[in-house]
């Protein structure tokens, strides 16, 4: 019997056997999925790259927002003594021999380096006299406590170098940072600079009154003279190292607890409404609660963000940044800024 | 003679059936593996270009920072002609502290180089800019004499002329930046 023409077409296109397809699929599947794999790695890569990118080009930014604001500022050193005794539950007012440069809103250091050291937060100046009111007593970490007349009371936001740097007692000095000239002794926290900058409200196309600069600040209403501004650092948000599985200042352990906080530019005059805060950056800058100005890469040495030297005109600004995530890892990257005020300091 | 057909077929069939030789399976798996490591490859190139950038923006940064300290050194130096460049060069001269070769942290250094940054004062009047390599306007007067001819301004400086200088390296490229202070 000889075969049909329909037999021998069936026998040309004899086709896959079902074991066949079976593997093609498989190997095909497989072929996809290591595809879409790589793709989607590849993709988080990139993202996670642009976002490292964009902060530290928002960093760059807040650098030379910073730079253009403060250069031909003078600078102020927020120190002064309580003008009465401070007691442990006061929440009202606190009376201050001065408040200049000290911000409308902040915190402040009482008895810096004593045992009675104690941090207080304060919502604005007192209408009345030199002072500041509505307190949070025993801020960061420390303990309301009962204070004489004549305590040394700090602003948080000033760290300054001291004035001997050749082998100084501890007593003198809170800790040392290493810097572009060398390793140097310092006192206070460094969260902020407080500031005037020369001001023509009135747009007469000069900033002198006299011979003398006419000092003030730009506030919500526009340029006031007598007015201040402050680049402050302002904390937002708690984390821990538990929670990131990340040990972010590199010190070896995993149970610290940190702020991501921005940087903004504050500013203040004696009418209450002028007050004005614009932020500089997200809330992407770490600092270690409890801690501030602590050391943030386990070198050894302290690290505040912000080091004024008045006698020099010179801030350095030094910033821990959570830039992002690579492959599952935090990135820290430090970002470090000197800015020569023209005018230098206000003392 | 029959069977001849059949057995035609036959061959036919096997040869319709032959599957893939060696050669293409091995060219479909390098065309695949090539594919599939020119997507690993993207991030690696991105994270380069990106770290290239970043050390461009560190650099920039480092520059500026010893243009503004060299500010503020020039600002806190004494006011007497005969110690101001002197004090200047106390912290910036070779024999300074910190001195005019710097580190600095996140940037590698050229190849047969310890140090990223140099620093350089400039305290002969009669230095051209060319000798230089940068525009600063030399040979000019520094000590207010009205000449340009003292070979060292140290003891008498009105103005100082410095040049900030870092070099780094990147992914075997060696880059540069100078600018005049």
């Amino acid at each position: 019997m000889q075969p049909g023409p329909s037999s021998s077409r069936r026998a040309d296109q004899g086709g896959f056997t079902l074991i066949e397809v079976v593997i093609a699929f498989t190997v095909m599947t497989i072929i996809l999925l290591a595809t879409s794999s790589v793709l989607r790695r590849e993709t988080r890569g990139i993202t996670e790259l642009q976002n490292m990118g964009h902060s530290e080009r928002v960093m760059e930014g807040a650098f030379n927002r910073i730079y253009r604001t403060i250069q031909f500022a003078r600078g102020f050193t927020p120190e002064t003594t309580l003008s009465s005794t401070l007691n442990a539950s006061e929440t009202g007012q606190i009376s201050l021999g001065s408040i200049t440069g000290f911000p409308d809103q902040g915190s402040l250091v009482v008895d810096r380096g004593a045992a009675t050291e104690e941090a207080i937060n304060y919502e604005a100046h007192a209408t009345v006299g030199t002072g500041v009111l509505t307190l949070a007593r025993g801020a960061e970490d420390t303990l309301p406590r009962g204070h004489n007349a004549g305590s040394s009371v700090i602003w948080s936001g000033l760290a300054y170098p001291i004035s001997n740097q050749i082998d100084p007692d501890p007593s003198e000095y809170d800790g040392t940072t290493d810097d572009l000239r060398g390793d140097i002794y310092f006192i206070g926290k460094g969260l902020g600079l407080s500031y005037q900058v020369p001001v023509d409200p009135a747009h007469t196309g000069s900033y002198l009154e006299g011979s003398e600069p006419r000092w003030g600040a730009q506030v919500s209403g526009g340029e006031v003279t007598g007015a201040y501004g402050a680049v402050v650092y302002v904390p937002s948000v708690e984390i821990t190292e538990a929670d990131r599985q990340f040990d972010l200042n590199e010190d070896g352990d995993e149970d610290d607890t940190f702020y991501l906080g921005r940087v903004a530019l504050q500013s203040w005059s004696t009418d209450p409404g002028d007050s004005l805060r614009v932020n500089l950056t997200p809330s992407i800058i770490l600092q270690e609660k409890g801690a501030y100005g602590g050391d943030m890469d386990a070198d050894g040495f302290l690290d505040p963000m912000f080091l004024w030297s008045s006698d020099q005109g010179r801030l350095r600004l030094r910033f821990f940044v959570l830039t992002g995530t690579v492959n599952g890892h935090e990135v820290v990257r430090r970002f470090e800024h000197i800015i020569h005020l023209c005018n230098g300091s206000a003392e | 003679m029959k069977t001849r057909p059949l057995e035609n077929n036959r061959t036919r069939r096997t040869a319709h059936r032959a599957g893939f030789t060696l050669l293409e399976v091995l060219i479909t798996v390098a065309v695949l593996m090539v594919g599939l490591l020119a997507m690993s490859s993207t991030s690696v190139v991105v994270n380069s270009l990106r770290r290239s950038a970043s050390d461009r923006a560190r650099a920039h940064a480092t520059v500026q920072a010893i243009s503004q300290d060299l500010l503020s050194v020039a600002r806190s130096a004494s006011e007497d002609p005969a110690l101001w460049a002197g004090e200047i060069l106390a912290a910036y001269g070779p024999d300074g502290s910190p001195g005019n070769e710097l580190q600095i942290t996140g940037l590698d250094p050229w190849a047969n180089s310890d140090h990223i940054a140099t620093v350089t004062i400039i305290t002969d009047e009669t230095t051209t800019d060319s000798e230089l390599g940068i525009n600063v306007g030399m040979p000019r007067d520094l000590d207010g004499d009205g000449l340009a001819s003292n070979a060292d301004v140290t003891n008498n400086a009105s103005l100082l002329p410095a040049i900030v200088d870092v070099r780094w390296r990147h992914a075997g490229g060696e880059f540069e930046i100078r600018q005049a202070v």
